[in-house]
């Protein structure tokens, strides 16, 4: 069955490919894989902000170990009745995202962190779904906090410096401190704080491998800060 | 914002009220009996929630704030193994029964205290603060979590029970200055299951 899925694909993709003007190709070197046809210009900006993940966390620890899979897809994507620009299935093992055209056309006045979204807020979509990927090769069953932390943390990482420091500014928070409790409903509500929070208290970490380590091994709903 | 951490020396103060809400009273009676004439009930239990030690101390603690003010607390923590009865007679009379609740279920988490401020009312910190508590007594080894809660007090009792607790055993309920409740303490337990 699988096979079948494949090959279906493939001669989807071989008969897109022949119009000549978009490509579905790896991200040379890094072990993936985009399932999608893109343009240059696209395939390009996409291929850069895997890398600048890659980058963010192999310091850290986290290394792709096998072919991570990307869909772009132009189409809308809902999880759970809300709209989403981006998702980690793990029982495919693929990322979708939509394409920064499709969430432009989708709503014009679309919000990251805060800001408007533009191509900067896109390079972060790639970077949270790639560490969702990332850390999922480490660890199947990590909750939702502990994740999601992650996933923030790689996102602001990967944005231009000036724009990185304009959220953190809009933002206003402390890292979170140790004795600090991570939930996933302060995420939920306040979610621009949590994202700089889980960012600052990452890269300011004096011991952030041992960090992640400790992260990685939550099996709790609540993340207690005990480093 | 909704901020959940453990609690500090500097939250002393607000851990003493919120600690008071939940015992409806019966702590600022205990403290009270403990005060030099003249003095501040509360002053007592903001020195006993600033210790490092003891069942009250911020150690014990958690509290959640909600743009910056503390919201509601929960105070609890796993009970000795067995809990040790000696000194019972000892204690005030209001105490006793609670005491003897205590030493049914060794080895439980024990939820002491929890408490919303009431201008959180609604905000789903009772909720929260539940939720942590059963993630700190699965993290301590424990494999049930316990309460006490007074018999007339149905709209806390109906809460733990669609919490999963269950009325385990319970002690006729000694009066105090000011009590506003009549019957008994009931002690309620809840099962601790594996990691979500």
């Amino acid at each position: 069955m699988r096979i079948t899925v494949k090959l279906g694909l493939g001669v989807l993709l071989s008969a897109m490919l022949s119009s000549g003007t978009l490509r579905a190709e790896s991200c040379s070197g890094l072990g993936v894989e985009i399932l999608s046809p893109l343009s240059p210009k696209a395939h390009s900006a996409l291929c850069d902000s895997v890398a600048a993940t890659l980058i963010f966390l192999k310091p850290l620890q986290l290394v792709v170990t096998k072919t991570l899979y990307i869909e772009v897809v132009q189409r809308p994507l809902v999880e759970q009745g809300h709209a989403i620009f981006g998702s980690y299935d793990a029982v495919t093992d693929r990322i979708t995202v939509m394409s920064q055209a499709a969430i432009m056309e989708q709503d014009t006045s679309a919000l990251m962190y805060g800001q408007p979204f533009e191509s900067d807020h896109y390079r972060g979509v790639i970077a949270h779904e790639v560490t969702h990927a990332v850390v999922q090769q480490y660890v199947a069953d990590l909750n939702h906090t502990a994740q999601e932390y992650l996933a923030h943390a790689a996102q602001l990482a990967v944005l231009p410096e000036s724009r990185r420091r304009q959220i953190i500014g809009f933002a206003d928070v402390d890292p979170w401190r140790r004795d600090d409790v991570i939930s996933d409903i302060y995420m939920a509500m306040a979610l621009t704080k949590f994202a700089v929070k889980c960012y600052l208290h990452l890269t300011e970490h004096l011991q952030p491998v041992q960090l992640v380590q400790m992260l990685l091994a939550s099996k709790w709903r609540f993340v207690v800060v005990v480093i | 914002m909704f901020h959940l951490r453990r609690a500090t020396p500097a939250d002393a103060a607000d851990l003493a009220l919120l600690i008071d809400l939940a015992g409806e009273g019966l702590p600022h009676y205990l403290w009270s009996l403990q005060c030099e004439p003249g003095g501040e009930p509360i002053l007592i239990g903001v020195e006993r929630a600033g210790r490092a030690s003891g069942g009250f101390s911020y150690n014990n603690a958690h509290v959640v704030e909600i743009d910056h003010q503390l919201a509601g607390m929960l105070l609890g923590y796993r009970l000795d193994d067995p809990e040790p009865l000696a000194g019972l007679e000892q204690s005030p009379a209001q105490v006793r029964p609670l005491l003897e609740l205590e030493a049914e279920v060794p080895g439980s988490w024990y939820i002491n205290a929890i408490a919303t401020g009431e201008s959180f009312r609604g905000c789903g910190v009772a909720t929260e603060l539940m939720a942590l508590a059963d993630q700190l007594g699965r993290q301590s080894g424990a494999t049930e979590l316990s309460l006490i809660v007074a018999s007339d007090n149905a709209t806390a009792m109906r809460l733990y029970r669609q919490l999963g607790f269950q009325p385990q055993a319970r002690r006729a309920l000694q009066v105090w200055l000011g009590c506003a409740h009549d019957g008994d303490w009931v002690l309620m337990t809840k099962r601790l299951g594996l990691p979500e």
